[in-house]
């Protein structure tokens, strides 16, 4: 009440006023350009300042709050808005961010709620003799006859319930649960919704999942399925190993977004701020890691992902089951590696360059691939289609190119120049070629399900990496230099 | 999800500032209480669950939230022992403040009606199975048993220049020991005067642990005296046969801390620093349960069993 008879408050009252509460804008359109208040004290100090200027300036007429003016800064700011006005509560400025403040604030009532359900007694020692004197403390200390000989047998229920109760398949995810974030405060813990896809009855629930924010994802996904087995006893049976599982990005249907890659396994969850994920199993269960490429260089495959151990503040470690994953890694590789020249055909659709789709019999061995189209409907009759095979020699590379959800797409690339008394050159049309000026590449592409398509690609890369073919060599050759000017290219942009 | 009335608890802490109640049959937690900003140093159960740490002596109530019920403040140094009376009238705790405080449970708030200064740091309180006398135990190897009654003493000095670590009388008041720093183990006779103040007769010391001695208990039917401590082994002697040596448990390389014993003295608990606590069968050395949830080292544990009268 004290600013009432400020003329200065009053007109930035009335001006504010005037603004906030017109929803058309026009008010603020028309009252933008002139601020009557702040020119009035913006023409007061100009005319205090002036050395020359010796008229009588009529001080009550700028009169302004001393408070009000002395800080430049606030003093705008208080005489461009009312205190009447409450912009958090109506009109389009309803949405406020929470400042540091309102946190703290939460915290100290949080506090200040838990501190009213609980009592606190005082120790203090000078009261305690007091205490003695004053009470009589027969019924409190009371002395009992002691039996030394040996009493009748007891029994403890915990012994009971050994001998009656059937036994309990433990937990076999247990050595996660040390990530139970629940313990501890909301600052060192994340609570995730995570869709557990590999089980179909579960994955349209998501289990709420509160982990410690140290963990890795390697650990949390242990944490998932310990949990999950907690609520769930009867999959046991279902889950395997963890390193078969891998995390992914999913949006609230629980449906998880293969175009991203898995979670990295040697990160730590507090780097990531998703509130939903699908756990998954990995496509090729050996394969730690989909950021590792397949197909662009053949030697990455063969990296073992180093799988860091859980981290624990104590010096223990987990179980040596876990220490032992790399070594398994190493044979699951090795047997993949050993496996590849043996011939295996798969089904998988050819696709054309016009977009048709034809079901082919691929067999791949370690001398040839073979492309060999399945019986074909009546409406592809127009558009028939050969066997194709080629010599393993002329194979340049094979690699996934399009990760859809349910649909994977790979290519294989080959030399249909290339001499070899197995190919029958019998190129289609449908062939995209890629040119190079001394030799040419043609590319073949498939479409499957995820699982056989990556299986496809290691399989080919592997024989590629057992026999290394000129064709090979001299794309692996082209691909370098291509890589390398094109990085000079980046470099040097004249 | 509380615990039914009747059935047995198992409580861990330790130093990742929570404490764990379990199920321990099935080995799974009931419940994670708040314990901030302390370790818990010692736990007991019996109504409440008591839990002594740095600076804090708190009372949870099992039923209840999973914050303190009960929260003692002023205390100026680790709290390293906690305990109830048989009936719940009383609570007795110790610390490093050199203080044993008995704790009158029976009012609307504790209220502090006994206090002993030991003028030691107090590493370890028993109490004597008449209830009126406590055992104590203090950091530079001194042993006091002191009436809460009448405020008598007696003082025991059994090895200089070492720490005691732990001290227990058995449950039929016929036996009391002590563990030390060293490993060596104490047992006394015990015995009561004209004035039925508790006496003490020397009887035996062996050494029990290679390293660092940590705690010794007696089983509840007086018959196995365990020692616990730094070589990774839980110890147990018969009593009746001058405590010869019956079984040995061992884990590797971490430390055993704390223990108790089911109410028939046929299964123990141990926690260790690998933050896990463990049940072994004595009889057959198995271990039955791993307790695996905390984060940092275990070093304290408590237990309530429910006992059942033989059928006849």
């Amino acid at each position: 009440m004290a600013t009432f008879n400020n003329k200065h408050w009053l007109l930035t009252h009335i001006r504010n006023s005037f603004i906030s509460t017109d929803d058309t804008g026009i008010s603020e359109l028309v009252m933008n350009s002139d601020d009557l208040a702040k020119n009035l004290a913006n023409s007061y100090s100009k005319m205090k300042l002036s050395p020359g200027n010796n008229a009588i300036v009529d001080e009550s007429l700028f009169y302004i709050y001393p408070d009000l003016i002395n800080e430049e800064e606030d003093t705008e700011d208080l005489l461009s808005q009312s205190f009447d006005i409450n912009y958090t509560q109506e009109g389009p400025f309803a949405f406020r961010f929470r400042t540091n403040t309102a946190a703290k604030l939460e915290k100290i009532s949080e506090i200040r709620k838990k501190q009213s359900q609980m009592k606190t007694v005082k120790v203090d020692d000078s009261i305690i003799k007091l205490n003695q004197e004053i009470e009589d403390d027969s019924t409190l200390f009371i002395r009992k006859e002691v039996n030394k000989t040996i009493n009748e047998p007891v029994r403890s229920k915990l012994t009971e319930q050994f001998e009656t109760l059937p036994p309990i398949q433990l937990n076999k995810f247990r050595e996660y649960s040390i990530f139970d974030g629940s313990s501890y405060p909301s600052n060192e813990s994340k609570t995730i919704q995570v869709y557990i896809t590999p089980i179909s009855e579960l994955k349209d629930y998501p289990i709420r999942c509160c982990v410690h924010s140290i963990a890795k994802i390697e650990e949390f996904i242990g944490y998932i399925l310990f949990k999950c087995l907690n609520l769930y006893p009867e999959y046991a049976e279902h889950l395997e190993e963890v390193k078969n599982y891998g995390l992914f990005i999913s949006d609230e249907s629980g449906e998880p977004d293969l175009d991203f890659p898995a979670l990295d396994l040697t990160e730590v969850i507090a780097k990531y701020q998703f509130n939903i994920l699908a756990l998954a199993k990995r496509v090729i269960p050996h394969m730690q890691n989909r950021t590792l490429s397949v197909a662009s260089d053949t030697t990455t495959v063969f990296i073992h992902p180093v799988i860091r151990q859980p981290s624990i503040d104590t010096n223990r470690s987990l179980p040596t089951n876990l220490r032992n994953n790399q070594n398994e890694l190493a044979m699951n590789v090795h047997e993949t590696m050993v496996e590849a020249p043996i011939y295996q055909a798969y089904r998988v659709y050819l696709v054309t360059k016009k977009h048709f789709k034809t079901e082919v019999q691929l067999g791949i061995s370690a001398e040839k691939i073979e492309v060999d189209p399945l019986q074909q409907k009546s409406s592809n009759y127009f558009f028939r289609l050969k066997s194709t095979h080629f010599s393993m020699e002329s194979v340049a590379f094979c690699e996934v190119t399009s990760r859809k959800s349910s649909r994977f797409e790979f290519r294989i690339s080959y030399n249909p120049l290339h001499y070899d008394p197995l190919s029958f050159a019998a190129s289609t049309s449908f062939d995209t070629t890629i040119s190079f000026p001394s030799y040419t590449l043609k590319t073949m592409t498939f479409e499957t399900d995820p699982t056989t398509a990556e299986q496809i690609c290691l399989k080919v890369n592997n024989i590629l990496l057992l026999r290394t073919s000129s064709v090979r060599r001299e794309y692996l050759n082209r691909h370098e230099k291509i890589k390398k000017s094109f990085i000079r290219k980046k470099k040097f942009p004249i | 999800m509380v615990q039914s009335e009747g059935e047995p608890i198992l409580a861990t802490a330790g130093y990742d500032h929570t404490i764990k109640i379990w199920a321990p049959y099935s080995g799974t937690t009931v419940k994670t209480l708040q314990h901030s900003d302390s370790q818990v140093n010692a736990l007991a159960i019996k109504n409440y669950l008591a839990a002594g740490g740095f600076q804090s002596i708190r009372l949870y109530d099992l039923n209840a939230s999973t914050n303190p019920l009960i929260n003692f403040e002023g205390v100026s140094k680790n709290v390293t022992a906690v305990g109830f009376q048989e009936d719940n009238r009383f609570m007795y705790t110790g610390s490093e403040d050199s203080r044993v405080r008995i704790w009158d449970l029976n009012c609307p708030q504790p209220v502090c009606k006994r206090m002993f200064d030991c003028l030691n740091p107090v590493t370890s309180v028993c109490l004597h199975p008449n209830q009126v006398e406590v055992a104590i135990s203090t950091s530079i190897g001194g042993i006091y048993i002191w009436d809460i009654k009448t405020d008598h003493n007696e003082q025991l000095m059994p090895e200089s220049n070492c720490s005691l670590s732990s001290i227990d009388i058995s449950p039929n008041g016929k036996y009391m020991a002590a563990i030390n720093n060293k490993g060596s183990t104490f047992i006394w006779d015990l015995y009561a005067d004209e004035k039925k103040y508790t006496k003490t007769l020397a009887r035996l010391r062996f050494v029990s642990q290679q390293r660092y001695g940590l705690k010794c208990k007696f089983s509840p039917d007086s018959t196995l005296l365990v020692a616990t401590g730094g070589d990774g082994t839980a110890r147990l002697y018969k009593c009746e046969d001058d405590f010869k040596l019956y079984r040995e448990l061992k884990i590797d390389k971490f430390w055993m801390w704390d223990v108790a014993f089911s109410n028939d003295s046929k299964y123990l608990f141990v926690a260790s620093s690998d933050g896990t606590a463990r049940l072994w069968k004595i009889e057959t050395k198995n271990i039955e349960r791993e307790y695996l949830g905390h984060s940092k080292a275990l070093t304290a544990i408590a237990f309530r069993d429910e006992f059942i009268k033989p059928s006849n």
